[in-house]
């Protein structure tokens, strides 16, 4: 059964005094622990879709249902809740606190879920070292390369055990190297903690790891394309 | 977390922070210093006021202060003033004889008043040969008086200067003596001094034709001024055909100045706040533009709208009491450094004089109001702060993320 499911999602936008479609009737559904990424040129609605999806924007119509639940009638509230319980998110500008080292930056929302110091310390350290970083958990974003931050990222992501990872163009600030190693390392968190991952992306090395691409056009899907488990 | 966030954020840019944190130093060290200042002068003026001029109490006939009758002198001023001097718990006793007259020299006149006293029992009262300035406290030579600095000055007398005393008896007769100056006195107050003769008790009594001492005015100082009301109610009882009055029913003013300085105090204050908050709320206001796109992104991950508020609140309340905790140390120090060594206003001695201010100022070391200080530092930061915070609140967080 799918754990997200889109109907006729529909954003307009007025940028000065124009109408700009964003979305245009997007309807589409996510099985548990698919590794999905969304594609199509600058402008085509990705950034919005997974916006509307992490429900950090409202379509202006259409539904969003989470375990067939309408998270696009929850309050403000309501959906910071949701987001903290659910989701985790990578930026592609990585996000991370300037003023916290990476273990706290992956501390912090376990510290917003209220969980306790041993479990948030054991998760923290585990996450590090499942990206990596075991050796840098002192050192603040501006301290490491950009591969560094976004591994620290995907770890923040996943601190709060969410179903749903949703990551906006992770690599698109990282070289040929990092993203092989940071897709690696996504790859191995969706099976081992059968986290949901979505991607949007315009990155070829992502589309070619992704085992399922949906192509978005002027704010529609224009090909849902499933591929074999390698 | 959220108040180790808040902490660093605050030296993110350091040269910001440092700028208002030293601008609310300045404020508040100042402000407290002034306080301290004036509050200082108040008790100066206060101890000066009993020690020299009023004493813990004063007892009179009824309605000897108001009109200031030669016959209004006090019945047995005698027996009351041995009685007092072995009455434990008294520092010191002293009989006025109060008379309104003329001092006439050959430079012209004035109206003055003459205050016959036992020089000895007025000097360990009120300490008044310290205050001669010019000549020497009462020689051991007969009609000699001491008068205000600003008196002789006014008529031109000197030390050794003959004047003529004239005042009325109880018959209303002109009765008159002759003296000779033999001390100038400055008491730190221009006003006193312009118009205060002291001269010896049995020689205005013997002027008066009396070997009985006109007695108006019974003042006394205590060991130990806490007991004051204990011994006020002790002698209007022991008194009750006389006026028994301490200081502060004397001068009620000087009691209300202290507690006027206090509410003074909190509208200087408040005053000096209102100021910093809005230096807190312009500080605090580049601090979530330039930090949208962080702030967005905190709400994306799930962090509620009561902890972002509470983090910028957080932020400025400890912007500001960093800056209120160096300022308070500051004029903690800077109030004991002046304190015990005294502020020297030795150029403005005239003016201050003429206010009955002493010219060194001590500002008053009392701390009891820092709390209450901290407490309006901490009430007008989170006002600052809910501006600020509100604009964060409106943050779009998908908007917000994606700002540069």
């Amino acid at each position: 059964m799918a754990v997200i499911r889109t109907v006729d999602l529909h954003k307009t936008y007025d940028e000065n005094s124009v109408p700009v479609h964003a979305l245009n009737g997007v309807s589409l559904a996510v099985n548990e622990g698919e590794f999905t990424a969304i594609v199509g040129p600058s402008g085509s609605g990705k950034t919005t879709l997974l916006n509307m999806i992490g429900g950090l924007d409202k379509p202006s119509r259409g539904s969003v249902f989470i375990d067939e639940e309408d998270i696009t009638r929850y309050s403000d509230n309501q959906l910071i809740d949701f987001r903290l319980k659910h989701i985790g998110f990578v930026f592609q500008a990585y996000n991370l606190i300037p003023v916290l080292t990476a273990y706290e930056n992956v501390e912090f929302i376990m510290l917003l879920q209220k969980r306790p110091k041993e479990e948030r310390k054991a998760r923290a350290m585990e996450l590090l070292r499942a990206v990596g970083l075991e050796e840098k958990t002192e050192k603040r974003p501006t301290e490491l390369s950009g591969g560094q931050q976004q591994r620290v990222a995907v770890a923040r992501a996943l601190a709060s055990k969410p179903r749903f990872v949703l990551a906006d163009e992770p690599t698109a600030n990282l070289d040929s190297k990092s993203t092989a190693g940071l897709l690696d390392l996504m790859q191995e968190l969706n099976q081992s903690e059968n986290a949901t991952f979505i991607f949007s992306t315009h990155d070829q090395r992502v589309i070619d790891r992704a085992r399922r691409v949906l192509t978005l056009e002027d704010g529609k899907i224009v090909s849902d394309e499933t591929r074999q488990k390698q | 977390m959220i108040r180790k966030v808040a902490w660093r954020n605050i030296w993110r840019n350091r040269t910001r922070s440092l700028v208002i944190i030293a601008s609310v130093v300045i404020g508040l060290w100042a402000g407290i210093f002034i306080i301290a200042l004036s509050k200082g002068m108040v008790a100066q003026r206060k101890e000066k006021m009993i020690n020299e001029q009023l004493s813990h109490i004063q007892i009179h006939t009824p309605g000897f202060k108001e009109k200031q009758k030669l016959a209004d002198f006090i019945p047995s001023a005698t027996k009351i003033l041995d009685s007092l001097r072995q009455m434990p718990g008294i520092r010191a006793v002293s009989g006025r004889c109060i008379i309104n007259g003329m001092l006439s020299a050959p430079g012209g006149g004035s109206g003055v008043q003459i205050i016959g006293i036992d020089p000895d029992a007025e000097n360990q009262l009120t300490g008044l040969e310290r205050k001669v300035v010019e000549g020497s406290y009462f020689p051991d030579k007969k009609n000699r008086i001491l008068i205000g600095r600003a008196l002789a000055e006014k008529l031109g007398l000197h030390i050794g200067s003959k004047v003529v005393l004239t005042f009325l008896d109880t018959a209303s007769n002109i009765l008159a003596g002759a003296f000779r100056i033999s001390g100038l006195i400055s008491t730190g107050d221009i006003r006193i001094d312009k118009v205060t003769v002291y001269a010896r008790l049995n020689e205005l009594s013997r002027i008066l034709g009396t070997n009985r001492p006109f007695i108006h005015e019974i003042a006394l100082l205590l060991e130990n001024d806490e007991e004051l009301p204990l011994y006020r109610a002790q002698l209007k009882e022991r008194y009750p055909g006389l006026m028994v009055e301490a200081w502060y029913d004397l001068s009620p003013e000087l009691r209300y100045l202290n507690q006027m300085m206090n509410v003074f105090l909190y509208i200087f204050m408040g005053i000096i706040m209102m100021a910093l908050a809005f230096g807190l709320v312009n500080t605090m206001l580049m601090a979530v533009l330039e930090r949208s796109r962080e702030l967005g992104m905190l709400m994306a991950i799930g962090m509620n709208k009561r902890k972002l508020f509470l983090m910028i609140v957080s932020e400025t309340v400890m912007l500001a009491l960093t800056g209120a905790v160096i300022g308070m140390i500051l004029a903690f120090f800077s109030i004991l450094l002046a304190g015990r060594y005294g502020i020297d206003l030795s150029m403005v001695e005239q003016g201050m004089a003429s206010f009955g201010m002493s010219a060194v100022l001590y500002p008053s070391g009392d701390i009891s109001y820092y709390p209450g200080i901290a407490l309006m530092v901490v009430l007008f930061s989170v006002l600052a702060a809910v501006y600020p915070a509100r604009k964060a609140l409106k943050l779009n967080p998908s908007e917000a993320i994606r700002k540069i």
